[in-house]
């Protein structure tokens, strides 16, 4: 059941936060297998999404950066985006989101991909919430400016 | 375009709700067993002992994880359960019960495991490899001698006393070998230039005959009067060899199985049990019964016959038990939160041992063999044989 219930979302996450379909399978699998050994710790007066939703950040970011050190500071930073069976729209916005910093990439999926609130991220990252918020508008500042640039390729 | 607020204090803007759109909708695109990994890597991890666990978890995880082989008996969350619930309040402790562990089975009068090139043999009261390198290992019935190999050279070991009995050179490295249910003659499988090639001997390892050049590395299987023994040949076609006439008797095709990687005798018959990744046949090599068809999960799959018309098909994460009616299969399963990696069955039947692996580790535990039952059955776990070492490929198992 507990399984069930966040497997999907934390997929999810792991894809949108590494940018990497190949990825998230192993993401979430070691997520969860660190999440369900370390149960014990768990708080259980807390919810357990957004604790298992910090294990997949931090997983996917180890290994974003465990990749980089292997194949190079290029592939990491800008992730492959294999978006498929999503409108040509929102393809272009996640693989603009794919190209954000992994620190701003966080906040934004946390953000709107899975709706946390700005001082729930804050708790979730250890952070202040004016720094969640900073680069919340960091990160959008950068979409815009992706979506800019691909609008003038356009044009 | 609208400044980004962020916090969600303000409307949001356009880009906001395509953010939250698109991210929303992200497919699930996981590969086709990623689900599968996952959970049995969370169910392992959850069993398995963590310093400072707290008390509450402990409880919903001992009541409820398959794998865990920390309660005697312990249930192994069959068919579609699933153990865990946002909600668990469960406060008292567990029942302080044990879990017998040992590599020898209660009552059985010889074990071998062999995974990874390590071997574990134990007799009552003895434990003869623990965890040795071996490439091969055969315990003779009635557990009087153990052959073992390693690199080019096949031993016969005395179990009772530990002294070589028998020393021979073979033409490669050994990959497989099984004594002959009256302990008279073996059969065994060596690599020799990238090939493997099936031999017969006696069972003191002399008048080695070489069977075939071209066999693939399936351990082979004797029919039960040790006159005839099952093997595979390099190209997938199933043979009976006869070892007093030398004849060959090659299985015509059915079924759709193409390539077997299991195959087993029935105890006293001359049926014979073939299974590749997705498929098994029995086939009556003596009395030309009609064959026996029957689908099973993708996977490497174990036999172990428990009676002459029943038998055990591991396969993935699924124990099938048949029952070869007239005409017909019965068949009922039982799911396992892990990779079923080997299989073996007690002399009597009665009990199964099992190597599961998830989560990069495979244990050996000794469980009761399900019963058919119109409901789902748990796997009932009796004994740790051989706690969790990381998985090395599939378990060769053998009870006497």
């Amino acid at each position: 059941m507990l399984f069930e219930r966040h497997w999907g979302g934390a997929w999810r996450l792991a894809r949108t936060v590494s940018g990497r379909r190949d990825m998230a399978d192993d993401i979430v699998q070691d997520a969860f297998e660190r999440a369900f050994a370390a149960l014990g710790r768990f708080d259980q007066s807390r919810p357990f999404a957004p604790w298992l939703h910090r294990i997949v950040i931090n997983r996917a970011l180890d290994l974003l950066r465990s990749e980089r050190r292997l194949v190079g500071l290029d592939v990491a930073a800008h992730p492959s985006a294999e978006w498929r069976d999503v409108s040509a729209d929102d393809r272009a916005l996640l693989e603009a989101v794919a190209t954000l910093t992994p620190q701003r990439r966080v906040v934004i999926v946390l953000r709107y991909g899975l709706g946390y609130a700005p001082a729930e991220i804050a708790r979730m990252l250890e952070l202040p919430t004016g720094t969640v918020n900073s680069r919340l508008a960091r990160a959008l500042d950068d979409l815009r400016e992706r979506e800019r640039e691909r609008d003038a390729e356009r044009t | 375009m609208t400044s980004g607020n962020g916090n969600g204090s303000a409307m949001p803007s356009e880009l906001e709700r395509r953010l939250e759109r698109a991210l929303h909708d992200v497919p699930v695109e996981a590969s086709s067993d990623a689900h599968d990994r996952a959970r049995d890597a969370a169910l392992a991890a959850a069993a398995a002992p963590a310093p400072g666990r707290g008390s509450t978890w402990r409880v919903v995880i001992a009541a409820a994880v398959a794998m865990v082989l920390v309660t005697t008996g312990v249930t192994l969350a069959a068919t579609g359960g699933r153990p865990f619930s946002d909600t668990a309040t469960l406060t008292k402790p567990p029942p302080a019960v044990r879990l017998h562990t040992g590599i020898l089975p209660l009552g059985a009068r010889a074990f071998s495991i062999l995974t990874g090139g390590r071997a574990w043999v134990a007799i009552p009261h003895r434990v003869l490899l623990h965890g040795a390198p071996r490439s091969a290992i055969a315990v003779s019935p009635g557990a009087v001698y153990v052959l073992e190999a390693h690199g080019r050279t096949l031993r016969a070991v005395a179990a009772g006393t530990g002294r070589v009995a028998q020393t021979q050179h073979t033409a490669g490295p050994v990959t497989a070998a099984v004594w002959s249910p009256f302990p008279i003659r073996i059969a065994y499988v060596t690599e020799v230039g990238g090939h493997q090639q099936l031999h017969d001997e006696w069972g003191t390892l002399s008048h080695d005959y070489l069977v075939d050049r071209r066999v693939a590395a399936v351990a082979p299987s004797w029919r039960w009067d040790s006159l005839a023994v099952a093997y595979v040949r390099a190209h997938g076609r199933v043979v009976v060899h006869n070892a007093t006439s030398g004849r060959n008797t090659v299985i015509p095709p059915n079924c759709g199985l193409r390539h077997p990687t299991a195959l087993a005798f029935a105890p006293t018959s001359g049926l014979l049990a073939i299974a590749d990744r997705t498929r098994l046949r029995i086939v009556d090599t003596t009395g030309g019964a009609p064959d026996v068809c029957a689908a099973h999960s993708p996977g490497a799959p174990s036999i172990a016959w428990v009676r002459p018309h029943q038998l055990f098909v591991a396969a993935g994460t699924t124990l099938y038990r048949y029952l070869l009616l007239q005409p017909g299969l019965g068949t009922d399963t039982t799911t396992v939160p892990a990779r079923i990696t080997g299989l073996t069955a007690s002399p009597d039947g009665r009990r199964l041992a099992l190597a599961m692996t998830s989560g990069g580790s495979t244990r050996v535990v000794a469980a009761a063999a399900p019963p058919f039952s119109e409901q789902a059955t748990p796997l009932h776990v009796l004994q740790l044989l051989l706690p969790a070492r990381p998985a090395a490929g599939p378990v060769t198992l053998s009870w006497q």
